[in-house]
């Protein structure tokens, strides 16, 4: 992004802010080929090659997924690192002035694990079976391992001093100013999804869902969490 | 039972694709929170009672997905469990790609001209071991055949990696009576799936012998089961 910056006078920026499509597919992949498509070329095309990797930028960020079950509601993921305001953010969520789930990332180790969560979630709202009042205390409640409400909201829920926040929405329509709005709220700074699995307290998490080490030797970690979060109902 | 029934999965199911169907189930191939899944769709069966109906298929579902865990907790491979929809009653399953079913490695190694005897007897010796881990779990499967287990590709320190499938029966037993019919089970559907292979499963259950830490009662129970058939009551 930096190397954007300083090609372009201030003007052309106001202008590409302006100009940047909510949605766009990027055809570069990396900021070297950058210097290429820019030569010789009108305002009008170079403003709409950068944005394209403008956007890509900030759409690489969080991680939406559609679900399959339900074709009208997608689940949208954002991390955050040094966040500051954990506390206040907490304090709004059980207010409900925020409508997202907040999970504390050392206790996920991959994105999909809450998907399946979410998935969960959804589900049981629309069978009437959910076991806490939201759906999104429902999401945190669904990747414990066992049936504790409470110590489900201890262990995978932030708190207070916490320094990292998954964000995670379930929405029907464009996301984008859900997530700008989610984005204004959490001051910290936002990281790719996938890089939960390096925030990820492993030990923790094997003790938790009881993840034997003959269990590991056959199947990824991953695998034996999202096993137990499936199945625990009837445990 | 006025139960909300969730349509979400008929409705994903009808644009799957279909791959097989059993009596008690059908399952098919559909992609699930992006990954390739195997979903196991248990229907209702009209000639039962409703409740009785509802009450089997249910325990069942649970069964099944209990005893995939208990596999896994002891080191056997099985497929991973995503999500379960007790309504419809649909198991969706990692779906174990770059796999055949033991049952088609055993045709096709005896297809080839050149018998490789000695492939053949190091597949049945792992089988066996791999029966009697579930077994020492208390696992009873309920339905053994060579199509029941797959396998993953051969590792490179050249072991064969065998995921078992297919827990729509099984229980929980410590009884030497249900393990002893678990293996009687699959002798019979080993020696008529494959024939002339009676020497190959009796290395099976030598492995077995030697594997597992209660094989003996399990073995005796085997030769009774073998002169009187896998029902033990000669009620009805």
């Amino acid at each position: 992004m930096i190397i954007i910056l300083i090609l372009m006078p201030q003007s052309n920026f106001i202008a590409l802010l302006k100009h940047c499509p909510q949605k766009g597919t990027s055809l570069l992949s990396g900021v070297t080929v950058l210097w290429f498509p820019l030569c010789g070329r009108s305002r009008e095309a170079r403003l709409k090659v950068i944005s394209q990797l403008f956007v890509k930028q900030l759409s690489s960020m969080h991680l939406t997924h559609k679900l399959e079950l339900f074709p009208d509601q997608k689940v949208t993921q954002m991390l955050f690192k040094e966040v500051k305001n954990a506390a206040e953010l907490r304090q709004s969520a059980v207010e409900g002035k925020i409508n997202a789930a907040l999970i504390n990332p050392t206790m996920l180790v991959n994105p999909f694990q809450v998907l399946v969560a979410a998935n969960k979630a959804v589900h049981l709202q629309k069978t009437g079976k959910m076991k806490t009042r939201s759906l999104y205390s429902e999401i945190i409640f669904n990747l414990s391992p066992n049936n504790n409400i409470s110590e489900a909201f201890k262990r995978f829920g932030i708190s207070d001093g916490d320094t990292s926040v998954m964000v995670v929405l379930v929405h029907s329509e464009d996301e984008s100013k859900l997530l700008a709005d989610i984005t204004a709220r959490v001051s910290g700074q936002q990281v790719p999804v996938e890089d939960v699995s390096s925030l990820s307290d492993q030990a923790k998490i094997k003790k938790l869902y009881k993840v034997t080490p003959l269990e590991e030797k056959s199947g990824t970690l991953l695998d034996a969490v999202v096993c137990r979060m499936a199945i625990k109902d009837v445990m | 039972m006025a139960q909300e029934k969730s349509m979400a999965a008929p409705d994903l199911l009808r644009r799957a694709k279909l791959l097989k169907q059993g009596a008690e189930a059908r399952v098919y191939r559909a992609e699930f929170l992006g990954k390739p899944t195997i979903v196991k769709e248990r229907f209702p069966k009209r000639y039962r009672h409703p409740v009785l109906d509802e009450k089997l298929t249910h325990r069942r579902t649970v069964q099944e997905v209990r005893s995939i865990l208990r596999c896994r907790r002891a080191g056997i491979s099985a497929p991973v469990v995503y999500f379960v929809d007790y309504t419809s009653h649909c198991i969706f399953l990692e779906e174990i790609i770059c796999s055949i079913t033991v049952r088609d490695h055993i045709a096709s190694i005896q297809q080839c001209d050149t018998s490789k005897d000695s492939e053949l007897e190091q597949l049945a010796e792992r089988v066996g071991q791999i029966l009697a881990k579930m077994h020492d779990e208390d696992v009873v499967h309920g339905d053994l055949t060579t199509s029941n287990i797959l396998l993953r590709r051969i590792t490179e320190s050249g072991e064969y990696d065998l995921v078992l499938i297919d827990f729509g029966l099984s229980y929980i037993s410590a009884l030497p009576e249900d393990k002893g019919v678990d293996l009687y089970v699959l002798e019979k559907a080993f020696l008529s799936t494959h024939p002339n292979t009676e020497a190959l499963f009796e290395k099976l259950l030598k492995s077995y012998t030697a594997s597992s830490k209660k094989s003996s009662a399990v073995i005796k129970k085997l030769d009774e089961v073998r002169l009187r058939g896998r029902k033990r009551s000669m009620v009805g």
